[in-house]
């Protein structure tokens, strides 16, 4: 069976097939997971159907429709327009033949409940007609990436950073938590500071304040954003001057950054320099691995921690946080960030979820009764991913 | 209600369990509760200026997360009083958390079983009823004696159930399936006045137990991380309160034990000691609190030694009275029938966070047996793996709301729209 392995980000969709890899370096497709919608009904728009433009949302902003994206913070949104990004990547961009379907390994966005599992789950079967189906989270699968089962994850996605603690392939929801920022704040941050100094970059006119599928700020300043962003060694550093360094805005004009991106490093690090009412990021990763569980599993969980997701790339972050948390631990932790193994590939903490999910996939979909099968669904249900994709 | 008798499977129940300690929620059919954070809430008055108007609207902090950040006057609160549900509004911020937050429910599919004390007044059931139904729109609702599901934990109908918990240990007397509510009975000797004692003996050493957000690790000379003392204004003594009582509580877990016999500190004075490293890097030697303290279970005269927390006791009246469980396990059974009287000596089912202490059970069946008749052949039951008994009622919950001869006993929303709240009594006696 062609084993599809696909992540849902809140703003990237990844998908690949889990067989070349880890050949291939990198999941096929990374597409924005946005969605036009343009109300073809114009006096009556009450439903948005579909005049799709997937795969370059940001282009197509320009005309009738409206951006939405179907994950906003992790959360699953829109499932109309979830369902047609899925469509633009199955049918599109990894060209299955519609009828000819073969099996998904999905990256979960973390905390879904249960009925959004199901109804995932029915997605896959009833309109996509996918020949089987694995539903795994994201936390547990950037642990696979790495080849280990227990650990503390750390994904710095778009718009909000997860911190899992994860106990031989089970996420610990209780002590769990989702900080509310991520780099799409952290890029309205960059917005407000430079329109401080005057100068305006593009789409930073509509309201920042948007926790609203509309994204506030356009992708170019995101990933300027991210290009700056620094983690220094301590808040002291960050505060010291930094040499400037010129960038380009999509819109033409020549910005000199000095000092901006520690100050993101610094916000990066604790979310209320957003103005946010969070513990600092190596606290609440502190809180959550030492909040229960006994002597040897908090050891495991703050020996163990991995920092994974777009936003991981900061350079400094590890160090700084290592440092941070630290300072919380006794003597007898050390607190240890995880290793990348050699065999997988450089961008590995990137994509770890997707990663993860192709490790994964391969076991899953390799022996009889580790997926769930076209009849395995007929018979359960959606009820099937709870009972089997545990 | 007569109709398709529904398997446990298809009905995916939710299970509460609002301890004074923790607040304890999963899905009914699993082996422990997924989701469990403290029931202790953090409140921020509304009030503009600083100033207390009655009645104004408070925020409330909830879950682990939610507490363990410090904020600027923020209390520590608790909705219980005498181990009963008291404040609604933190209560129902307790069940907003369990049930939104975390479960991330859609409360009109799920029925939900709830766990209630043993001493649960008519008033708070119908209350909780009344918000179970009202504002989550359950389709169902149960509510089940606390001592009756730790009896279905260990799997017998008749049983005398201890219940060591937080703020209160519980012991009530539950044959087949009802809590003879004449026996219930209850004693302050539990888990925070533990904690309280161990935080006196280690401060009285003094060594002060500080909060993690009283100091930082700056790096000194040659790198070493030092210790340096910070101390945030307007941080409430509550919140310090509960973080220090935190710590001791961990200390108290780790360490303490129970002796096999009646242990008395002044004859073991050269006991040796146990180290235990503080959270900010301070090293403690226990040696006789390390017994003497869950002795205070069996002999509560020995708080006179954790002189604090004695004092408190006696200022809230009712010290005199105090006696070990042992006794009051015995004292309920008295009250009992004398038939009942063999089956609750044979079965005593220990359940509880308290106790978590290593060799309770073994002692508590030796005190049980010298109070009880000669003829009575007595017997404590408690499961071995630590986490089952913390979580045993809520376990219990599990168990009976996944059974399929359970599924007619639920009180439906059309029953309590046509009947009202007091329904509830009648359902769930």
């Amino acid at each position: 069976m062609d084993v599809l392995v696909v992540d849902l980000g809140s703003r990237f969709i990844r998908a690949g097939k889990a067989d070349p890899f880890p050949n291939e370096k990198e999941p096929w497709v990374v597409t924005p997971a946005e969605a036009v919608v343009r109300d073809l009904n114009a006096p009556t728009a009450t439903t948005a159907a579909n005049g799709l433009d997937g795969a370059n949302g940001g282009a197509a902003a320009a005309g009738t429709g409206r951006v939405v994206c179907p994950v906003v913070k992790g959360e699953i949104a829109n499932w109309d327009v979830l369902e047609a990004c899925l469509d633009h990547v199955l049918y599109d961009r990894i060209t299955w033949g519609r009828g000819a379907e073969g099996g998904m390994l999905l990256a979960e966005p973390n905390f879904l409940s249960r009925a959004d599992r199901e109804r995932l789950c029915q997605l896959m079967f009833e309109v996509f007609n996918l020949a089987g189906y694995y539903g795994a989270d994201q936390a547990v699968l950037s642990m696979y990436a790495l080849g280990r089962s227990s650990g503390t994850v750390i994904d710095i996605g778009h718009g909000k950073i997860d911190i899992v603690p994860v106990l031989d392939g089970a996420p610990q929801l209780s002590t769990a938590v989702r900080l509310p920022y991520g780099c799409q704040q952290l890029a309205q941050q960059l917005a407000t500071q430079l329109a401080a100094r005057g100068i305006s970059s593009l789409g930073s006119s509509s309201s920042s304040s948007s926790s609203s599928a509309a994204p506030g700020v356009a992708p170019a300043l995101e990933d300027l954003a991210r290009s700056i962003v620094r983690v220094a060694g301590s808040p002291e550093e960050a505060a010291a001057a930094a040499e400037p360094t010129t960038h380009t805005l999509p819109d033409g004009q020549t910005i000199t950054i000095q000092g901006e991106g520690q100050q993101l490093g610094e916000a990066l690090m604790d979310g209320s320099r957003l103005g946010l009412d969070v513990a600092a990021l190596s606290e609440a990763v502190y809180t959550a691995a030492t909040a229960q569980g006994d002597k040897d599993t908090r050891k495991a969980w703050l020996e163990g921690m991995m920092v994974c997701g777009g936003g991981s790339s900061a350079p400094g972050l590890g160090g700084r946080l290592l440092k941070e948390v630290r300072g919380l631990t006794t003597q007898q932790i050390t607190p240890l960030l995880c290793s990348l193994p050699e065999y997988m590939p450089e961008g590995t903490l990137r994509h770890a979820a997707w990663m993860g999910g192709a490790v994964l996939a391969r076991v899953a979909f390799s022996q009889a009764g580790g997926f769930i099968t076209k009849a395995d669904y007929e018979e359960q249900g959606p009820a099937a991913v709870l009972k089997k994709c545990v | 209600m007569s109709g398709p008798v529904y398997g446990g499977d298809e009905v995916n129940a939710v299970v509460l369990d609002v301890g004074t300690y923790h607040t304890k929620a999963g899905y009914a059919g699993e082996d422990t509760p997924k989701f469990v954070f403290p029931s202790a809430v953090g409140s921020l008055s509304g009030g503009a200026n600083g100033m207390d108007i009655d009645g104004a609207k408070r925020t409330l902090y909830v879950g682990t997360h939610a507490l363990t950040h410090r904020r600027d006057k923020m209390e520590i609160i608790t909705p219980f009083k005498d181990g009963r549900l008291d404040d609604w509004e933190v209560a129902e911020g307790l069940l907003d958390h369990a049930l939104k937050q975390q479960m991330r429910l859609a409360t009109e599919s799920h029925p939900i079983m709830l766990a209630e004390p043993s001493f649960n007044s008519k008033a708070a059931r119908e209350k909780a009823a009344e918000l179970l139904f009202e504002k989550y729109q359950s389709p169902a609702v149960f509510m089940a004696k606390n001592a009756v599901l730790s009896s279905f934990a260990s799997g017998r109908p008749t049983s005398l159930v201890v219940d060591a918990g937080h703020e209160r240990t519980v012991v009530s007397a539950v044959h087949d399936g009802f809590v003879l509510q004449k026996s219930v009975a209850s004693t302050p000797l539990a888990g925070q006045l533990l904690s309280q004692c161990m935080a006196a003996a280690v401060e009285s050493r003094g060594t002060p137990i500080r909060p993690r957000f009283e100091f930082t690790r700056r790096e000194g000379h040659g790198g070493k991380l030092e210790v340096v003392s910070v101390a945030p204004p307007a941080t409430t003594a509550s919140y310090r309160a509960w973080c220090v009582e935190a710590i001791a509580g961990d200390i108290k877990d780790t360490i303490c034990r129970v002796s096999d016999n009646a242990f008395d500190p002044q004859e073991n004075a050269n006991i040796p000691t146990v180290m235990y490293e503080l959270p900010d890097g301070q090293e403690i030697a226990i040696g006789t609190d390390r017994f003497a303290i869950p002795e205070i279970l069996f002999n509560p005269a020995l708080l006179e030694g954790y002189a604090p927390v004695a004092a408190r006791l006696k200022a809230a009246g009712g010290f005199e009275s105090l006696q070990g469980i042992h006794h009051l396990a015995n004292d309920c059974i008295s009250q009992c029938d004398v038939d009942v009287r063999k089956d609750l000596y044979g079965g005593l089912v220990l359940t509880g966070g308290t106790a978590g202490f290593a060799a309770l059970r073994d002692r508590l069946e030796k005190e049980v047996s010298e109070l009880a008749p000669q003829m009575a052949k007595v017997k404590v039951v408690c499961s071995a793996n630590a986490v089952e008994r913390r979580y045993g009622v809520w376990i219990g919950g599990s168990i009976l709301a996944s059974l399929g001869t359970f599924q007619q006993m639920w009180m439906s929303k059309a029953e309590y729209r046509e009947y009202g709240a007091g329904l509830i009594h009648k359902k769930a006696p």
